[in-house]
């Protein structure tokens, strides 16, 4: 080869490298985008729908600080940035609603009232602190949009060709749903998620949209072809059908309760959906247990504002010490999602602790549902294996009672077995050494063990097989 | 940049290229090597543990010619290509010095390597059996594990052994050793050109589960990876089974009606486990003729609708596919149900289809198309002995949308169904009567039209 030839050469091997690595990364996989289960804060619990931006500075100023070293990292404003409001004076929270901001095609437009400055420069201020940052939006098109009959951007259709008017959420009356069966469906799909892109948003809220199948591929189709990277989580978690599942894991995240507060009805649910959806995940796809409603909640509505609904008025939230290692506990076992809920400005010392303690955290990275493995008497044992090494993984054992209880379990009821022979279920010879991660106990155990747990509290271990 | 700084640049550039894509073929991942639901061929129904070396050949040439075609790939030998099952009368395991056994010279005098390139010259892939552990001779013998200064006792676990096989001790995956020796025995499979290893008495065992799972995957091998038996399961143990490519649900399965019944208990139990990379398996498909190599030689007793009703379940739940039956002797009904391309599509669309329906014996079992919510395939089985006429809705179909959040309803839409087993198309707007046979089913595609 001459040294012209050679040069020829790598110059079009060269190109034949650019060429192939940007086709690469044209379209992109949303189940590459979750390896773990995502972790952050959503605005909704301490904010509902009335964060402005001095707020979400503030609270991104605390979360890079304290609580993305702890792998917190994805912001989400949760619904109400792209609605526009009049306010009481002096206050942030709205005396009624003046409908969607929305632009010429229908697309979303941030609240002039809360994010006078847009989205884009709170995203950019995310990136510069090394959070990542989300919104929520809701499933269909603006029905002002239908009304003005906006042109979907890019196509020649309007907004009536694409809106199925007998498609409505029933709890919010901003949107039509979408017929995908009609052309320019998925371009107005497509153009809102380039719009939020283009603003650098790393992830989003979809909600109203478990219920539809054809509206959950019409956005994931639009965050992969768009070639965006955005992870995807899908809302409400009130209703699922079984033959939806492989449409929802088209998605990052998938809520699996009905909204969670902080009450101990909201605890049962947890146990309930928990047990329904045990072995569904995937790496890139997490059942969702809902926002983590720890420390001062529903924040906005101070005693002066008239007219609040009792449990939309700021508080500290309700649950006791035990209920929130159960609430926490819970999370970490199912690998759920950990999206905290409550005001970061204000946390209280002990939510802070559990929210950041790193073994809670390692179970819940770890990755793998647990599963039931024993329920008698209201007390639930439940076992979460490590990942990749059968010799170790995590047990909760739960007072689903409102009473304390002691309980004498053996290694079977801890799902600690094994099969010396095959076919032959039977406990471990070997005893296993029990590590608490709620305070520093260590027990041993060799047969059975009687462990005191408190009401509605939680005894949380990590287990490994001795040798 | 100059002419020569520009030729260093793409130069350096091309070798980033070349480094990286080397990089990426160096340690596999299991999950990545099957996307869809395994098709092939195994031994064990028609030749047992008796297979040779000639009938191999033949069945490989029938199997390329009227299986591949079809996507049935992978060519697989159940036991007995080593001497294992019977070591009382098999007194001489033909072990090498570092023990792991050699093939048997009777059976296969070429060895297995010229099988597999013959496999691979057809365009089919090549694969085996082994069984958990290390040959109890060995640890008699107490061989050296290659590659390390370990010998076969100090890893073998006497107290861990098969509940119907004498031939192996299991492995404590605790001992040093204990890796090298399942590198060594995968590695020199690899070296043959193996494409696929079916391992049994593996699936309660969850540390040797991944053990052979780390051996394929730094040993940058390319080697599906296949669980049995299928008796015994531990919910706990998923994130381990999940490790390996197919995992047995069930117990062996052969031509009779309780086979049926388990196929439905065991797609039940595990609906919504399967990965791309991860296949719950419903076993091997005893079609065609059986047991050819001894006393039990016999066409399968199924008949036509219990074969229909069998197949069915295993397109619906996206098993893999594996044939039992001897394709040197099958018989047209049973070849036509195999290659049936719609069936045969439910199946590779990868999707364990859920249970929607149940009363009085009859089941209804939707799989969802993987990506087009508005098609898919519905099964309504019959799961009596008589004949039944049904009168199933939309719902009970499990066509059913939410027309409003949270409520529930029939889909407005009217649905096409055509027959995958006959030529009937039916449009059904609210509901409709179908006729099941006793055992057998009814396997429609559905499309929502518009």
């Amino acid at each position: 080869m001459k040294a012209q030839d050679r040069i020829r050469f790598s110059v079009v091997f060269s190109l034949i490298c650019l060429v192939v690595l940007p086709a690469t990364y044209a379209k992109t996989s949303i189940q590459n985008f979750a390896p773990n289960p995502p972790l952050g804060f959503n605005s909704f619990d301490s904010y509902l729908t009335y964060l402005s931006e001095d707020k979400a500075y503030a609270l991104m100023d605390v979360m890079a600080e304290k609580y993305l070293p702890f792998g917190y990292e994805y912001f989400v404003i949760d619904a109400g940035w792209a609605r526009n409001v009049e306010l009481y004076p002096g206050s942030m929270y709205p005396k009624k609603s003046k409908g969607v901001a929305m632009d010429e095609f229908g697309l979303l437009e941030p609240c002039q009232m809360y994010f006078p400055k847009g989205i884009k420069p709170l995203a950019d201020y995310a990136h510069k602190k090394g959070l990542k940052f989300g919104v929520w939006f809701i499933r269909g098109i603006p029905r002002q949009a239908v009304e003005k009959n906006l042109p979907i951007k890019g196509t020649r259709y309007f907004a009536r060709d694409i809106a199925d008017t007998s498609s409505v959420c029933g709890w919010n009356q901003e949107n039509y749903g979408i017929n995908m069966t009609k052309p320019g469906a998925q371009a107005y799909y497509n153009a809102l998620i380039d719009k939020l892109a283009g603003w650098n948003i790393d992830f989003v809220k979809a909600d109203d949209i478990v219920p539809d199948p054809l509206e959950i591929v019409a956005v994931a189709k639009a965050i992969e072809d768009g070639g965006h990277t955005m992870i995807y989580s899908l809302s409400p978690g009130d209703v699922h059908y079984p033959t939806h599942v492989t449409y929802y894991r088209r998605a990052n995240m998938l809520r699996i309760t009905a909204d969670i507060w902080d009450n101990p009805q909201s605890i049962e649910k947890g146990f309930i959906a928990w047990e329904k959806f045990q072995g569904t995940e995937r790496p890139g796809f997490w059942p969702d247990l809902d926002m983590i409603p720890f420390g001062r909640l529903t924040v906005v509505a101070t005693p002066d504002i008239p007219n609040v609904a009792e449990d939309r008025r700021a508080r500290q939230s309700q649950f006791s010490q035990d209920q929130m290692k159960t609430f926490i506990t819970q999370r970490a076992m199912a690998a759920s999602p950990l999206i905290i809920g409550g005001d970061l400005l204000t946390m209280d010392d002990f939510s802070y602790r559990l929210l950041t303690n790193r073994n809670m955290l390692a179970c819940n990275q770890n990755g793998v549902m647990g599963v039931n493995v024993y329920r008698a008497g209201n007390i639930d044992v439940w076992l979460t294996p490590h990942k990749t090494d059968p010799l170790m993984g995590w047990i909760g054992i739960f007072n689903r009672s409102t009473s304390p209880r002691n309980i004498t379990l053996g290694k079977k009821d801890l799902g600690l077995i094994a099969f010396e022979k095959s076919y032959d279920l039977m406990a471990v010879r070997q005893p296993f050494r029990l590590e608490s991660i709620w305070s520093d106990e260590t027990i041993t155990i060799e047969d059975k063990h009687v462990f005191a747990i408190p009401a509605e509290g939680v005894l949380f271990l990590k287990f490994h097989q001795m040798q | 940049m100059k002419a020569k700084d520009s030729m260093h640049f793409t130069v350096v550039f091309s070798l980033i290229c070349l480094t990286g894509c080397s990089a990426v073929h160096n340690k596999t991942s299991i999950q990545g090597l099957a996307p869809r639901p395994p098709l092939g061929f195994n031994s064990f129904d028609s030749y047992r543990s008796n297979l040779t070396e000639d009938k191999a050949y033949a069945l490989m040439d029938v199997m390329a010619e009227k299986y591949l075609p079809f996507g049935y790939e992978y060519f697989v030998m159940d036991a007995g290509w080593y001497r294992t099952m019977n070591p009382k009368k098999d007194q001489d395991l033909g072990l090498e010095s570092f023990g792991v056994c050699v093939v048997r010279q009777d059976y296969f005098p070429g060895g297995i390597k010229k099988l597999t390139d013959y496999a691979h010259k057809k365009g089919l892939k090549f694969g085996v059996w082994i069984i958990r552990g290390i040959p109890r001779q060995a640890v008699e013998q107490n061989l050296p594990i290659l590659g390390t200064s370990y010998f076969a006792r100090d890893i073998a676990d006497t107290n861990n052994i098969c509940g119907w096989s004498q031939a192996n001790y299991g492995i404590d995956m605790n001992k040093p050793g204990a890796q090298a020796y399942y590198n060594a025995l995968i590695d020199k499979l690899a070296g043959w050109g193996v494409d696929f290893i079916k391992v049994d008495d593996m699936v309660p065992n969850p540390q040797e589960i991944v053990a052979v799972a780390k051996a394929i995957e730094d040993g940058g091998h390319t080697m599906i990876y296949s669980l049995s038996p299928g008796d015994v399961h531990y919910p706990t143990h998923l994130a381990y089974y999940r490790r390996s490519n197919m995992l047995r649900i069930t117990r062996d399965i052969w031509d009779n009606p309780q086979s049926i019944e388990k196929g439905f208990i065991a797609w039940e139990k595990f609906q919504g486990t399967e990965r791309h990379g991860f296949w719950p398996d419903l076993d091997m498909i005893p079609f065609g003729r059986l047991d050819v190599v001894n006393k039990q030689a016999r066409q399968s007793k199924f008949n036509q609708d219990q074969m229909k009703t069998f197949i069915t379940q295993r397109a619906m739940a996206a098993s893999p596919l594996l044939i039992g039956g001897d394709l040197l002797t099958m018989d047209d009904f049973s070849y036509s149900l195999l290659t049936n391309r719609k069936m045969l599509a439910c199946n590779q669309n990868g999707v364990m289809g859920v249970n929607v329906y149940r009363a009085g014996n009859i089941d209804v079992w939707l799989t969802p198309h993987k990506t087009d919510p508005l098609m898919g395939w519905i099964g309504i089985f019959n799961r009596s002995k008589s004949p039944r006429n049904m009168t199933l809705d939309k719902k009970d179909l499990g066509f059913v949308v939410f027309e409003k959040s949270y409520d529930l309803t029939a889909a407005r839409q009217r649905f096409r169904l055509d027959s995958i087993w006959s030529d009937e198309t039916i449009t059904i707007e609210d509901k409709h009567v179908f006729a099941v046979p006793a055992e057998g089913v009814v396997f429609f595609k559905f499309h929502q039209m518009p």
